[in-house]
């Protein structure tokens, strides 16, 4: 997980936050997104809400089926991705700005940690669940639920933030 | 000879050889990253398909599958964890090549060893 | 019934990486590279590995499809014509593979449950999960602790 961490921060690193716009007209231009095309825009509002909708679905219940924290972020990240293309850039960083992203990213992180070093200080080692509270099975699996929904919060807002980072480079 | 329990394991070794050579002997840095993309796909089908076991599902245990066999869990966590670094590497990957555009002009290995001896 | 669909859909794979080298539009190599990993998500899913399956159609025709679209847009889209036909390096790959060829014929059989994988340490996993963790996806829960 904290894999994915240092790709995004090493990608801002490389690519900026996007650099200084042209003319207006350029702006306009790759503005647009893809405004012009009628079905397009009209599939996406349909299935954009239920590609997000299935994101929450695989994030919660990864303990009942197939699932769990990466795939979750994957999918929600694929949906948002699909707005900003749809839509065009300065929309879709107006709807998820880059400090949220950031805020993303770096919350993630922290909750997982945490998570460990709460452990640690109820007397455990460090990620050690059972001590999180009276009965052993239910402290693992209260850690387990927090852990996942860390890793889809930082896997979501690292991998929209390297679309960014590519999308809103001048060429 | 036993080629349908052999299948598998040869066609691991031909994408591995397929993506190895796309990383060699290719000079377009993009054509080497889907080469290096390819060859990471060879090796976790190698993995998850030492893992099953004939007969078995998926291991999630279920309230109708009580004596069931399962396929084991332990290769499917190594390359849950595997995919997620292989697109981490490719996502710096593309972010360097795209710098490299930007300083050289070009993506052509042989053309950007040309301007580094200059 | 089964396995010779799962062997279909290799030999698919396997003709769909020897498309995606030698295209010399990139734009089309990504594009196949897409239909390879779907190829390869429900390959895994005969597999038994549905996580992996679901991680690998998620990331690999998703998210690794757009950020290859996004850099090529940034950079050419064409490849250079190669200089050379037959080289040193489509030598060492054709022996190469012949040795791992060779190697292979020593592997436990697919599907074995003998062999030394499913031996030691996953049939504890798959005893011990529903003592100490009461979570169904063994998966998850092996991740998670």
């Amino acid at each position: 997980m904290f894999v994915v961490f240092t790709a995004g921060i090493g990608v801002l690193f490389l690519l900026g936050h996007g650099r200084v716009r042209g003319t207006l007209e350029e702006e306009t231009r790759t503005n647009e997104g893809l405004r012009h095309y009628l079905i397009p825009r009209v599939v996406g509002q349909l299935l954009i809400p239920f590609i997000i909708l299935f994101g929450l679905y695989v994030q919660f219940h990864g303990e009942y089926g197939p699932g769990g924290g990466f795939q979750a972020g994957a999918i929600i990240a694929a949906g948002l991705i699909l707005y900003a293309l749809l839509e065009g850039e300065k929309h879709a960083l107006n709807v998820v700005p880059q400090k949220v992203l950031l805020g993303m990213m770096a919350g993630g992180a922290i909750l997982y940690t945490t998570v460990g070093i709460f452990g640690m200080l109820l007397g455990g080692n460090f990620l050690d669940y059972s001590v999180l509270s009276d009965n052993t099975v239910k402290g693992q699996q209260m850690g387990i639920i927090l852990i996942e929904a860390g890793v889809g919060i930082t896997v979501t807002g690292t991998l929209l933030a390297i679309f960014h980072a590519f999308a809103a480079r001048d060429n | 000879m036993d080629i349908l329990g052999l299948f598998n394991y040869w066609v691991f070794a031909i994408l591995l050889m397929i993506g190895f050579y796309a990383v060699l002997a290719k000079k377009n840095l993009i054509k080497k990253l889907i080469g290096l993309a390819l060859f990471q796909s060879a090796v976790f089908l190698l993995y998850i398909t030492v893992g099953k076991v004939k007969g078995g599902t998926a291991p999630i245990f279920s309230a109708t599958a009580e004596g069931d066999v399962f396929s084991n869990p332990l290769p499917q966590v190594l390359i849950l964890t595997a995919i997620v670094v292989g697109i981490s590497v490719t996502a710096l990957g593309l972010g360097i090549v795209v710098r490299i555009r930007e300083e050289y002009g070009s993506i052509e290995e042989d053309e950007i060893l040309e301007m580094d001896r200059q | 019934m089964t396995e010779l669909f799962g062997i279909f859909l290799l030999t698919l794979l396997v003709i769909t990486a020897i498309a995606v080298v030698r295209a010399q539009n990139l734009f089309v190599a990504v594009m196949l590279m897409g239909i390879a990993s779907l190829l390869i998500a429900v390959n895994f899913f005969l597999l038994d590995a549905a996580d992996v399956a679901l991680t690998e159609a998620a990331v690999g025709a998703g998210i690794s499809t757009v950020l290859f679209l996004s850099a090529l847009a940034l950079t050419v889209d064409r490849e250079k014509a190669p200089k050379t036909k037959f080289g040193l390096a489509l030598a060492v790959t054709i022996v190469a593979c012949l040795v791992i060829f060779y190697a292979t014929l020593g592997e436990p059989r697919f599907g074995d449950p003998n062999s030394p994988v499913q031996l030691h340490v996953g049939p504890w996993y798959l005893e011990k999960t529903p003592e100490y963790v009461d979570i169904p996806n063994v998966v998850t829960a092996v991740l998670g602790c």
